[in-house]
C-alpha cells in the first residue's frame, strides 16, 4: 500500500513516543497478509489520496473535537476514529464551494456530540485498536502554559455540548459568519452566546488565578 | 483573563498538538475493514430487532385469528392488538428510515435535532402501544359467559378502567408532559432513559436557537 509521504512523522529532538503505543503497523500488515483487503484495494485511489491529505492537514482540529467530547474515561482514539470514518463515507458528498474545514467541523461536531450523547453506540462497533490518532510524550514544555492550557481544556469540557462547539469554533478563529453557517442560528446569536461564554470562562479562570 | 489571552493560550495548544500530534494513516484501510463489517449501529440494530419481534408477534396473532374462526369477540380483540401491534411496527420501521436519512453533513443544531427526534419518538410507540391494553381484557369473552350476568359486569368494568387508564397514560406520556418528574421517571424506569434525554436535549436546542437565550 502506497502512503503519501506526508503521512511520515518526523519527531523533533526532545520527544518520546510511548513505546507500547508504536506498534502501529502490525494490525494493517496481518490482515493484508490474510487476504482481507483486495489487492485493489490496497492501491491508493486519488480521492482517497486528496482525503487523507486533508485529514492530515486538519487533524489537529479532529483531536481537539475529540478531547472536548471524550467523557472521563472514553476512548478518544475510539472517536477519531468514527469522525474519520464519518468523513470519508461523506467525502464523495463534499462540495467544493463550501471550505474543507467548514465542512469538517459540521460532520466531526455532529459526530462528537452524537458520540457523547451515547457512547456505547460506538464503542461496539470496533473490534480490535487500530491506532490512528496518538499524541506523544513531550518534555520542558512550560508549566505555566501547560497548567493554563489544562484550565481552558477542562472549562471548554464542561460547557454544555453545543456552547462547547461554538467555544471551539470561536477559538479556532472562525469568523462569526462561518460559526453560524456550521452550527445553524443567526450571526447575531453567535455573537451573543460567545460573548457570554467569554464571560464564564473569564470569571472561571478569575477564580482559579486570582 | 482577556481575550486574546484565551486565544493565545488556545493557540499554544494547537502549537504542541502541531509538535506531537500523529496521525498514523497508514491503518485508515483498517480502519475502513472494521468500520465496514460493522455498518449497522446500535440503536438501528435495536430498532431491527423490534421490527422482527413486531412482525412475528402480528403474523403470529393473525394466525391465531384465522384458525378461530365464529368467535366475534377473540377476532376484534386480537384484531384490536394487531393493529396497534402493526402501528408500532411501522413506526419502527419508520425510524431506521429516518435515521438513514439523516446527514451530518448539515448544520449542528439541525442535524441535532434529527437525531434527538428519532430518539425521542420512540415515545409514541410506548403510548400507542398502552391503548392496546383494553383488548387484553375482552379477547377470551364467548357467548357462553352472557348468561353470568356478574361475571360480564366485572369482565367489562375491567376493561373499562383499563380502556380509562390507558387513554390516560396516553395523554400524560405526551412529549409536552417530559417535564414532569414522575413521567421522566416512569420513563426511565421502563428503559426509556434516552428518550428522556433526547426529549431534554431536543428542549435544548430549541432554547439554543433563541437569540434571548
Amino acid at each position: 500500500m502506497k502512503t503519501p509521504d506526508h503521512a511520515v512523522r518526523q519527531f523533533p529532538t526532545g520527544t518520546k513516543i510511548n513505546p507500547a503505543k508504536n506498534v502501529i503497523f502490525e494490525p494493517s500488515l496481518r490482515i493484508i497478509e490474510k487476504g482481507i483487503i483486495s489487492r485493489k484495494a490496497r492501491i491508493m485511489d486519488p480521492n482517497k489520496e486528496v482525503f487523507l491529505e486533508q485529514v492530515q492537514i486538519h487533524k489537529r482540529i479532529i483531536y481537539k473535537i475529540c478531547h472536548a467530547y471524550c467523557k472521563a474515561g472514553c476512548d478518544i482514539e475510539d472517536l477519531a476514529q468514527e469522525i474519520i470514518y464519518q468523513l470519508w463515507k461523506s467525502f464523495d458528498h463534499y462540495n467544493s464551494n463550501l471550505k474543507f474545514s467548514t465542512w469538517m467541523y459540521r460532520i466531526a461536531l455532529n459526530v462528537a456530540i452524537s458520540y457523547y450523547r451515547n457512547t456505547k453506540k460506538f464503542k461496539a462497533h470496533v473490534n480490535e485498536p487500530v491506532h490512528l490518532l496518538e499524541l506523544a510524550d513531550e518534555t520542558g514544555d512550560g508549566e505555566a502554559m501547560e497548567a493554563n492550557i489544562t484550565m481552558l481544556q477542562q472549562f471548554i469540557n464542561e460547557l454544555k455540548e453545543l456552547d462547547r462547539a461554538l467555544m471551539i469554533l470561536y477559538l479556532e478563529e472562525n469568523s462569526y459568519s462561518e460559526i453560524a453557517d456550521i452550527i445553524g442560528i443567526s450571526e447575531t446569536n453567535v455573537a451573543t452566546k460567545i460573548s457570554r461564554i467569554k464571560e464564564k470562562l473569564k470569571q472561571r479562570f478569575n477564580t482559579q488565578n486570582p | 483573563m482577556e481575550d486574546l489571552e484565551l486565544k493565545q493560550m488556545w493557540q499554544a495548544y494547537d502549537q504542541k498538538l502541531d509538535r506531537l500530534l500523529v496521525l498514523n494513516l497508514r491503518n485508515f484501510e483498517e480502519l475502513q475493514t472494521q468500520k465496514a463489517s460493522a455498518k449497522i449501529n446500535g440503536f438501528v440494530r435495536q430498532q431491527l430487532v423490534y421490527i422482527i419481534i413486531g412482525v412475528i408477534w402480528v403474523a403470529f396473532l393473525a394466525i391465531l385469528v384465522f384458525n378461530t374462526p365464529g368467535n366475534l369477540w377473540f377476532a376484534v380483540s386480537l384484531g384490536g392488538i394487531i393493529l396497534f401491534s402493526a402501528y408500532a411496527t411501522i413506526l419502527y420501521i419508520r425510524h431506521v428510515l429516518m435515521l438513514r436519512q439523516i446527514n451530518f453533513n448539515g448544520n449542528i443544531t439541525e442535524t441535532q435535532e434529527q437525531l434527538a427526534a428519532v430518539r425521542a419518538s420512540l415515545n409514541q410507540v410506548g403510548r400507542v402501544l398502552w391503548l392496546q391494553t383494553v383488548f387484553y381484557c375482552t379477547w377470551f369473552i364467548n357467548p357462553t359467559m352472557y348468561q353470568n350476568i356478574t361475571g360480564m359486569t366485572i369482565t367489562f368494568g375491567i376493561a373499562a378502567v383499563f380502556l380509562a387508564a390507558s387513554i390516560w397514560m396516553y395523554q400524560a406520556l405526551a412529549p409536552k408532559n417530559m417535564h414532569r418528574k414522575w413521567v421522566r421517571n416512569f420513563e426511565t424506569s421502563v428503559g426509556g432513559k434516552a428518550i428522556v434525554e433526547a426529549s431534554e436535549f431536543l428542549q435544548e436546542i430549541e432554547a439554543f436557537k433563541q437569540e434571548n437565550n
